[in-house]
C-alpha cells in the first residue's frame, strides 16, 4: 500500500469512528433557557416559602407555630440556591457565545490594525 | 494532470463506480441565522482528485467550505465525508482527522512569529522541528523570516505560511479558499505549483476561486456555483467553455 493510500485509509477509518455531537448550538440555547427558568423558579420558591411562613397561625402557649414557620426556611434557602445555580448556567452559556464573537472581533481588529500599520510604513 | 476518463455530464455531480467521493454534498442547505445562503447544493469530490469551485462574489462558495469544515451547521440535506453522513461534526474533530482548511484571508496569527504560527500545526502530534523542516523545504523564504511577526510578512508570504501550516498537519482533504486573493500572478503561480505537488501525493483538494484560468489548468473536475447552487459540473475544459455564460447569467 502506498503512503497516500494508507493516509486515505487512515482518514476513512478515523472518520468512521468519529463521534458526532449533533445539535450542539441548539443545546446551548436550551441550557440558556433552562438557566433563566431556574433563576425565576428559585426566586418564586423562596418568595412562596416566605409567604407561606407568614400564614402560620400563632397558638398561645405552644411553640408549634415557630417550628412550622422555621420549616419553610430550608425551602426558601433551596429556592435561593436554585436561583444562583440558574444564574451560573445562564451566564456560562450566554457568555460562551459572547466571548466567541469577542475573540473573533479581537483577531479581526488586530489584523486590520497591523495591515494599516504596514500600509502606513510602506514608502510612497 | 487532467484525466482522460469518462465525463460526468454537466449538472450530474455524483459520479458512480471507481470515482468514490471523499466529500459529497447532497441537497445541502445552510446559512447564517434566518438567511439561507446554500439552497440545495450537490457536489462531489472524488478521492485523490482536485475539484475547482468557481463562481462570482456572493455565490456561497466560502459558506460551502465552512459547512464542509463543520464551522457552519447543515440545515438540510446531507454532508458525507468518506461515505459517512457527517452533519453536525465538530470542526476540531474533522481537523484532527485530516480535513484541513486554508481560509480566505490566510488565517495566520498576525501577532505571532512565523515559527510560532508553525507551532500551531503541532497539534496532530508532529514535533515543531519536523514541522519547520517540512515548511522551510517547500517555502525557503519562510525559513529566513522564522522570527518575524506573521502580520509583517507580505501577502504572498502570509499565504505561504498558511499553506505551510496546513501541509504540516498531513491533511487527507484540503479545502482552499481564494488562494489568489490580493496576490501577484507570479506568487499565485508558485502557490498553485505547490498545490499541484500536494495533489500528486493523493490528497483530495477542493479549491474555491473567483479567477478560473490558473485553477482550471490543474483541476480534475470543476464546478460553477451561482446563487447558492451548483449550476454546472464537469471536466475543466467543459466548464471553461460555459464559464462566461454562467458568470454573465449570474
Amino acid at each position: 500500500m502506498t503512503e497516500s493510500a494508507s493516509r486515505s485509509e487512515q482518514f476513512k477509518s478515523e472518520i468512521a469512528g468519529m463521534r458526532l455531537r449533533t445539535g450542539r448550538s441548539n443545546r446551548e440555547a436550551v441550557l440558556q433557557v433552562v438557566g433563566v427558568v431556574l433563576m425565576v423558579a428559585g426566586v418564586a420558591l423562596a418568595l412562596g416559602a416566605y409567604q407561606a411562613s407568614l400564614g402560620v397561625k400563632a397558638t398561645p402557649g405552644s411553640n408549634v407555630d415557630v417550628l412550622s414557620s422555621n420549616s419553610y426556611l430550608p425551602l426558601s434557602v433551596a429556592g435561593m440556591a436554585l436561583s444562583v445555580v440558574g444564574g451560573f448556567v445562564f451566564l456560562r452559556y450566554s457568555l460562551a457565545q459572547f466571548l466567541r464573537f469577542w475573540l473573533l472581533r479581537q483577531s479581526y481588529e488586530q489584523r486590520l490594525a497591523i495591515d494599516e500599520a504596514r500600509a502606513a510604513g510602506k514608502p510612497e | 494532470m487532467n484525466p482522460t476518463g469518462p465525463t460526468v455530464p454537466l449538472g450530474d455531480v455524483h459520479p458512480a463506480g471507481d470515482d468514490r467521493p471523499v466529500l459529497e454534498l447532497r441537497a445541502v442547505t445552510a446559512g447564517y441565522g434566518a438567511i439561507e445562503v446554500l439552497h440545495g447544493v450537490d457536489l462531489a469530490v472524488p478521492e485523490g482528485s482536485v475539484v475547482a469551485l468557481l463562481g462570482p462574489n456572493g455565490a456561497g462558495k466560502s459558506t460551502m467550505l465552512r459547512v464542509i469544515a463543520g464551522q457552519l451547521p447543515v440545515t438540510g440535506g446531507e454532508l458525507r465525508i468518506a461515505g459517512r453522513v457527517m452533519n453536525g461534526a465538530s470542526p476540531d474533530g474533522l481537523a484532527r482527522r485530516g480535513l484541513c482548511v486554508i481560509p480566505e484571508g490566510r488565517g495566520v496569527f498576525p501577532n505571532l512569529t512565523v515559527r510560532e504560527n508553525l507551532w500551531m500545526a503541532t497539534h496532530t502530534g508532529a514535533g515543531l522541528k519536523a514541522v519547520e523542516e517540512r515548511a522551510y523545504l517547500s517555502f525557503p523564504q519562510l525559513g529566513q523570516r522564522r522570527r518575524q511577526l506573521a502580520g509583517t510578512l507580505s501577502g504572498g508570504e502570509q499565504q505561504m505560511l498558511a499553506m505551510a501550516r496546513a501541509l504540516a498537519t498531513d491533511p487527507a482533504v484540503l479545502l482552499l479558499d481564494e488562494l489568489s486573493m490580493g496576490l501577484a500572478p507570479l506568487v499565485v503561480g508558485h502557490l498553485y505549483e505547490i498545490v499541484a505537488r500536494v495533489a500528486a501525493t493523493g490528497v483530495s483538494i477542493l479549491v474555491v476561486e473567483q479567477f478560473a484560468a490558473m485553477v482550471l489548468g490543474m483541476a480534475d473536475w470543476a464546478a460553477i456555483m451561482t446563487h447558492g447552487r451548483i449550476s454546472a459540473y464537469g471536466r475543466p475544459a467543459e466548464i471553461d467553455a460555459v464559464l462566461s455564460t454562467a458568470y454573465l447569467g449570474a
